[in-house]
C-alpha cells in the first residue's frame, strides 16, 4: 500500500547545533510514497548506503505519513531553533532480529528494498518519539 | 567538483524526490551538490520539503533547479501562473509547462530553506488551502542562500504570507496570492533582506487586501510590481531602501522612479483568477520603467532567462518583455515583404539583417545597433509610438533608399552609423529634429533631410527643407532687400564706370590739330559758344 525510504545513520556533519539538529538521524523516514513508486537509482543502491527502502503492503500512505511529521515546537511563543527533522523514528532497538534487521544492517544494499507485512498497529511497535535535541555544551 | 544528480519519479533518475536528494548531500558531496528536477510527474508532497541539516560552505554549495528544457520558465510562451493556470493533473502525467512542486496537505510550507549556501531557481511551487506559506526560511538567518526565477502560488489566504522569509533574498520571482486575504511577501527580519524584480499579485477579480510586501525589519526593494493589495509596500515602521517599484495602489512610500495608480489589467496578459498569466503585456507601464540593478541581479536577466534590458531600460517585475529581436551575424539575410511588430524590433549584431526590400514597421522601438546590423533598406523604415528609433554603432545602417520615418525621435549616433540615405529622412511628433551626432554619423544625404546636425556630422547633403511660411517670407523679404540694394549699387557703379570710361577714351584719343579746315555740317543748330569764331568766319569767306 505504501513505501518509505528511511535514513539509517545520523547525517549531522557540521558540528554546528543550529544545522546538525535539523539533519536526518537514524530511523528518520525521509519520504513516503504510494505503492509501486519509481525509486531513483541511487536510492535503490549502495550509492546511498545510509538509506533503506521499506515496503508496507498493509499500511496506507496516510497511516505512514505520521513518520513525516516534524518535531513540534513545545513553546510556539518562543520558537526553538533546534527543531529536529522528524518527531518520530523507526527505533532500531525495537526491530526484532531476523530479515528486517539483516536488511537494515547490510550497507552493501544487496537487496534494494524489503517488504514488511506489518499492519499499522504492528508498525507502531517499532516507532519511537524523538527526544528533544540536546545542544552540546560549548565549554 | 560539483556532483550533479537527476531528480524525478519517471524511473531511471538518480533520486525520485527532492527530499531524498537533499538528505543524501552530507555523505556524498565534496565541493557541491546540484539537483536537476525532471518534469516526469508533478512533485506532490504530503509533508513540507525541508532543506536543512546540511553542512554547506562557500565552496560546497547546493543548487536545486531544473534540467535542460524541464522548467516552466524555459519558454517565454508559458503563462506565468502555476502550471500555466491549469489544474494540475491528478495522475502521473507531467505538468503542461514544466517542473512543479505542490504540497497536498494543509499547514506548514511547501518548501522550507534552513541551510546556508542553498540556491533554488526555475521551479514553480504551489500550496493548498490552509497552508501557512509556500516557502519560508523558518525564521533562520541564512548566509548566501537565495531564491530566484521561481513562482510561488497559494490558493487560499495564507497563515502568514505566500512567501515568508527572514533573510532569504528573493529575485525574479512571481508571487501569487490567489485568495481574498494574506500578504504576498514578508521579509526584512535581518539586515540584507532583499526583494528585487518580483511580481507580487492578487488576481484583479479579488478585492484588494493586505500587504504586497510587508517589512519586519529593514530591507531593500527594487523593481517590484505589487498589484491587488491594500498596501503595496508596508514598511511597518522600518526603513526600506531601493527604487522603481510599481503598483496599482496610491503610493510606495520610499525611493524614486516609482509608478503608482497603474491600471492593473493593462500590465499583465491575464489578471483574473480564472485566467492568470502575469507576463507583462505589450504597452504596459512597467516596460522600461525599472532601474538597472546588476548589484542584486548580476546576471541581468528575468524569470525566463531573457537578458535585461530589452528596450531602453529594465522592466519592472519578474518578466522582461522580449523585443522582437534579430541578432547575430547574418541572422536574417533578407526580407522582401513587410516586417511588422507590435513591440520592440531589435536588430543587433554584425550583419544581423542584410537587406530590407519593403517596410520595416513597429509600433514600439526600432533599434538598429552594432556594426552593419542593417545593411540596406529599400523601402520605408517606420516606427510609431513615443519611443525613439535608434541607429547606433559603426555602420549600423549602411543604406536607405526610401523613407526613414518615425513619429518619435530618430537618433543616429556613432561613427558612420548611417552611411547613406537616398530619400527622405523625416521625424515628426514631439521631437521633430533628428539628432545626428558623432564623427561622420551620417555620411551622405541625396534628398531631403529635415533636421539639424552638429559639428560636421552631415558630411554631404542635398538641401535643407522645409522651412515655415514665416521663415520663408523673412528670407524672401531679405532677398528682395538685398536685390534692391544690389540693383541700386549696380546703377551707381555703372555711372561711375561710364564716366571713367569717357575720360579714359578722351585721354587715349585726343581731338586732332587740323592742317586744313574741314567743312562740317552741323547736325543740329549751332550754338555759338564764342570759341573759334574768327576761324569759322575766315573759312566761310575763303
Amino acid at each position: 500500500m505504501c513505501e518509505a525510504i528511511v535514513c539509517i545513520r545520523n547525517m549531522a556533519a557540521s558540528g554546528n547545533p543550529l544545522i546538525d539538529s535539523h539533519a536526518p538521524q537514524q530511523g528518520d523516514v525521509v519520504f513516503v510514497a504510494p505503492d509501486g513508486w519509481n525509486w531513483g537509482k541511487d536510492e535503490l543502491s549502495n550509492a546511498t548506503p545510509f538509506f533503506r527502502i521499506l515496503k508496507f503492503p498493509n499500511v496506507t500512505e496516510s497511516q505512514a505519513s505520521i513518520m513525516l511529521a516534524r518535531e513540534v515546537d513545545a513553546d510556539p511563543q518562543n520558537p526553538s531553533l533546534y527543531l529536529q527533522f522528524r518527531a518520530n523514528f523507526f527505533d532500531k532497538t525495537k526491530i526484532p532480529a531476523g530479515v528486517i534487521s539483516q536488511y537494515w544492517n547490510d550497507d552493501t544494499r544487496a537487496a534494494p528494498f524489503i517488504s514488511i507485512p506489518y499492519t499499522a498497529a504492528q508498525l507502531q511497535n517499532i516507532i519511537s518519539s524523538r527526544p528533544p535535541y540536546v545542544v552540546p555544551d560549548a565549554t | 567538483m560539483t556532483t550533479t544528480k537527476t531528480i524525478g519519479s519517471g524511473g531511471g533518475r538518480d533520486y525520485s524526490t527532492i527530499q531524498t536528494w537533499y538528505a543524501a548531500f552530507n555523505l556524498n558531496s565534496i565541493t557541491g551538490w546540484t539537483g536537476l528536477t525532471e518534469n516526469d510527474t508533478e512533485f506532490k508532497n504530503t509533508a513540507s520539503i525541508v532543506l536543512s541539516g546540511n553542512s554547506t560552505t562557500t565552496l560546497n554549495r547546493i543548487l536545486l533547479t531544473t534540467d535542460t528544457g524541464q522548467s516552466a520558465f524555459d519558454s517565454t510562451s508559458n503563462a506565468l501562473a502555476y502550471n500555466g493556470g491549469a489544474t494540475p493533473p491528478s495522475g502521473a502525467s507531467p505538468l503542461a509547462n514544466g517542473v512543479g512542486v505542490r504540497k497536498t496537505t494543509n499547514y506548514n510550507d511547501t518548501i522550507t530553506v534552513e541551510d546556508n549556501y542553498v540556491t533554488i531557481n526555475k521551479i514553480q511551487f504551489q500550496a493548498p488551502i490552509g497552508a501557512d506559506q509556500v516557502i519560508s526560511d523558518n525564521n533562520m538567518t541564512l548566509t548566501a542562500s537565495a531564491v530566484s526565477q521561481c513562482l510561488f502560488q497559494i490558493n487560499a489566504s495564507p497563515g502568514h504570507a505566500c512567501v515568508n522569509v527572514r533573510s532569504l533574498p528573493i529575485t525574479n520571482c512571481v508571487i501569487i496570492v490567489n485568495a481574498s486575504g494574506g500578504d504576498g511577501l514578508n521579509l526584512g527580519y535581518v539586515s540584507g533582506s532583499l526583494s528585487a524584480n518580483n511580481t507580487i499579485v492578487r488576481p484583479s477579480d479579488k478585492t484588494a487586501a493586505a500587504n504586497g510586501i510587508k517589512a519586519n525589519g529593514n530591507a531593500r526593494c527594487v523593481n517590484n510590481a505589487t498589484f491587488g493589495f491594500s498596501t503595496p509596500i508596508n514598511q511597518n515602521g522600518n526603513t526600506f531602501t531601493g527604487s522603481n517599484n510599481a503598483t496599482d495602489g496610491a503610493s510606495i512610500g520610499f525611493g524614486t522612479g516609482n509608478l503608482t495608480g497603474l491600471t492593473y489589467t493593462s500590465q499583465f496578459v491575464g489578471t483574473v483568477s480564472t485566467a492568470m498569466d502575469f507576463r507583462i503585456k505589450t504597452g504596459a507601464a512597467l516596460i522600461d520603467a525599472g532601474n538597472t540593478d546588476t548589484t542584486d541581479i548580476p546576471a541581468a536577466n528575468d524569470i525566463f532567462g531573457t537578458s535585461r534590458p530589452q528596450g531602453s531600460a529594465w522592466d519592472i517585475g519578474a518578466h522582461e518583455l522580449a523585443a522582437s529581436g534579430v541578432s547575430g551575424s547574418g541572422a536574417l539575410l533578407e526580407i522582401q515583404d513587410a516586417l511588422t511588430a507590435t513591440g520592440t524590433v531589435l536588430i543587433s549584431g554584425s550583419g544581423a539583417l542584410l537587406e530590407r526590400q519593403d517596410s520595416l514597421a513597429a509600433t514600439g522601438t526600432v533599434l538598429v545597433s552594432g556594426s552593419g546590423a542593417l545593411l540596406e533598406i529599400q523601402d520605408a523604415l517606420a516606427a510609431t509610438g513615443s519611443v525613439a528609433s535608434g541607429i547606433a554603432g559603426s555602420g549600423a545602417l549602411q543604406e536607405i533608399q526610401d523613407t526613414l520615418a518615425a513619429t518619435g525621435t530618430v537618433l543616429v549616433s556613432g561613427t558612420g552609423a548611417l552611411l547613406e540615405i537616398q530619400d527622405a529622412l523625416a521625424a515628426t511628433g514631439t521631437v521633430t529634429l533628428p539628432a545626428v551626432t558623432g564623427s561622420g554619423a551620417l555620411l551622405e544625404r541625396q534628398d531631403l533631410w529635415n533636421g539639424q546636425g552638429t559639428n560636421g556630422a552631415v558630411q554631404q547633403g542635398g538641401h535643407f527643407l522645409p522651412l515655415s511660411k514665416k521663415e520663408l517670407e523673412s528670407i524672401r523679404k531679405e532677398a528682395r532687400r538685398l536685390q534692391k540694394a544690389r540693383e541700386s549699387a549696380w546703377a551707381e557703379r555703372s555711372k561711375e564706370i561710364d564716366d571713367i570710361s569717357r575720360e579714359m577714351s578722351e585721354i587715349a584719343h585726343p581731338k586732332p590739330k587740323l592742317s586744313r579746315p574741314i567743312l562740317t555740317l552741323p547736325t543740329k543748330p549751332e550754338v555759338d559758344d564764342g570759341e573759334d569764331e574768327e576761324l569759322e568766319l575766315l573759312l566761310l569767306h575763303s
